[in-house]
């Protein structure tokens, strides 16, 4: 869906995409169809692209625009990748417009195809879309970055979810208090609340990019962050 | 209290609230939440009250990113909460408090939402307005001072406050600080004021940092240190309103280019001035017998050196 609440340099991104697509002799689905997920996925929801063709060879190629390219790839398109596996006739590319080396090489170890629209609107392949060998060991990692995932999920929302209930009572709490201390106090909250949700962000991120690594020593260190919160 | 029946519906069926302002999402930042909704599937469900335009579609109340996050994920429901449909007013304090500190919205998110307060309650007083909207009054007053900016420069900072702010081109801290040197000229100079109309100046001002002629936003404080120099005869009066003419017409000169051709010299030697005049006092009060220091004697032949020099 596009619409007035999309960035947009997405909605524009995903145009030009859909354009290249059939620029280069592909049929553009007309409408973002969700595809089920396998049924041995656990997945919530389905796989709904930003744009979607079929090829000459009855493939069905799901492309993903990402707006940063700096950024690794995100846990939930790599989900979708993974997922994707265990599908006939499926690929699935992220595209952006300049490709960081943290996108390229999350998009190698999770096997996502990685396509760059360059300046003359083509699609240009960097990362081939292909089933990585991930055995057992890799496996077992993708697990724990999942736990930890979960862990840092629960810890932002708790303190969100407090700090909000704090904000929601600032009529009682605040009351008889002098404005210039009330703005202290409410000022307070507020950074409080950019600071937590500034601090899910970063290490979301950098757990996305550990999908790219497989570094146990990052994620050991990433947890422990987690527990020591944002002080 | 209202009653909440828990049911699921299609997405689809939901539309935002047309008094949250927030206008767009930073895509990125909903990577998290996409990751743990996928994962996990939405456990809170979403507050909405039917519409009452159109029976079988919902009103957001609280959920947004959730409900863009499960589009994009293709979810098929998402489980609802359903409120009664609140007044207008009731409706627009609620977006407020739900999600003006949740959701970080921009000054300028705040500043619209405020006008509909305004407009819907009737209320403009600043302190009450604090009250009911949750906001210091501090943010009142500084998105009162961007609700002055003519519509077209509002337009212009809605536009990029859903990108990283070194992005911006249109900050609302550029605006703020143009907003107040247009208001110190035009209550200072009215000579400018009467030549050049509010959203003239403005837009002149806005087209330095357009075409990067400002090497901060703060810059604009030159003008009202300008504007004090005339104000202290320090500077004629028809130079600063000769200065103040080219700061609005031609959009490459600088407020502080302008600040240290015009006034700087003169603003620096009454500086110097004072500085002498409580010298003097100092000196004043000490002993006239008394032994001076090796250091303060040495400092003081130095100054009368320098300021022989400077005298000629």
């Amino acid at each position: 869906m596009s619409g007035e609440f999309e960035d947009p340099r997405k909605t524009d991104l995903r145009q030009r995409c859909a354009d290249a697509v059939d620029a280069a002799g592909y049929t553009v689905d007309a409408e973002r169809t969700p595809i089920p997920y396998p049924t041995d996925s656990n997945f919530e929801g389905s796989i709904k692209a930003d744009v979607s063709s079929t090829g000459t060879n009855g493939n069905r190629v799901l492309y993903f625009v990402r707006v940063d390219g700096g950024k690794p790839l995100p846990g939930w398109l790599s989900n979708i990748v993974v997922a994707t596996f265990s599908m006939q006739d499926v690929e699935v590319y992220a595209v952006t417009e300049s490709v960081g080396d943290r996108l390229r090489k999350t998009c190698t170890t999770v096997g996502c195809g990685l396509l760059c629209l360059n300046s003359s609107n083509d699609l240009e392949l960097e990362v081939e879309y292909k089933e990585p060998d991930r055995g057992s060991a890799v496996k077992a990692f993708e697990k724990r970055l999942r736990e930890v995932r979960r862990q840092l999920d629960t810890k932002v929302n708790a303190n969100l979810q407090a700090l909000q209930e704090q904000y929601s009572e600032r009529k009682q709490l605040t009351e008889g208090m002098k404005e210039s201390k009330r703005s202290k106090y409410l000022d307070t909250i507020e950074s409080t609340m950019v600071r937590w949700r500034e601090w899910g962000d970063e290490l979301s991120s950098e757990l996305d990019a550990l999908a790219g690594d497989l570094d146990d020593d990052a994620l050991a260190d990433i947890k422990e962050r987690i527990q020591n919160g944002t002080e | 209290m209202a009653k909440k029946v828990p049911i699921t519906i299609d997405p689809a069926r939901i539309d935002k609230n047309p008094n949250n302002p927030r206008r767009y999402f930073n895509d990125e930042k909903l990577d998290q939440l996409r990751t743990s909704l996928q994962e996990t599937g939405v456990l809170v469900p979403l507050i909405v009250y039917e519409s009452p335009e159109t029976p079988g579609r919902y009103i957001l109340m609280d959920g947004e990113r959730r409900w863009r996050s499960a589009l994009d994920l293709g979810f098929k429901e998402l489980p609802i909460s359903v409120t009664p449909p609140p007044s207008k007013l009731d409706n627009l304090l609620r977006m407020f408090n739900i999600h003006s500190v949740r959701e970080e919205w921009s000054l300028v998110a705040v500043a619209l939402a405020l006008r509909d307060v305004i407009k819907v309650s009737g209320e403009d007083r600043e302190g009450r307005l604090a009250e009911m909207t949750g906001l210091t009054r501090s943010t009142v007053r500084r998105a009162r001072r961007l609700l002055s900016l003519p519509t077209e420069e509002l337009e212009l900072i809605q536009d990029e406050a859903h990108l990283d702010r070194t992005e911006q081109i249109h900050r609302e801290d550029l605006y703020l600080e143009i907003e107040a040197a247009e208001s110190v000229l035009r209550r200072q100079l009215p000579e400018v004021a009467e030549q050049y109309d509010r959203p003239k100046i403005i837009r002149q001002f806005a087209r330095k940092r357009e075409k990067q002629k400002l090497v901060n936003v703060t810059d604009f404080r030159y003008v009202a240190k300008l504007v004090k120099a005339a104000d202290s005869d320090l500077v004629e009066r028809q130079k600063v309103i000769d200065a103040a003419d080219e700061l609005i017409r031609d959009v490459n000169a600088t407020p502080e280019d302008v600040y240290e051709r015009v006034a700087a010299v003169a603003v620096g030697q009454q500086d110097v001035a004072r500085r002498a005049e409580l010298l003097s006092v100092a000196l004043d009060a000490m002993p006239r017998n008394g032994r001076l220091s090796v250091r303060l004697k040495k400092r003081l032949e130095e100054l009368r050196a320098e300021i022989d020099q400077l005298l000629g």
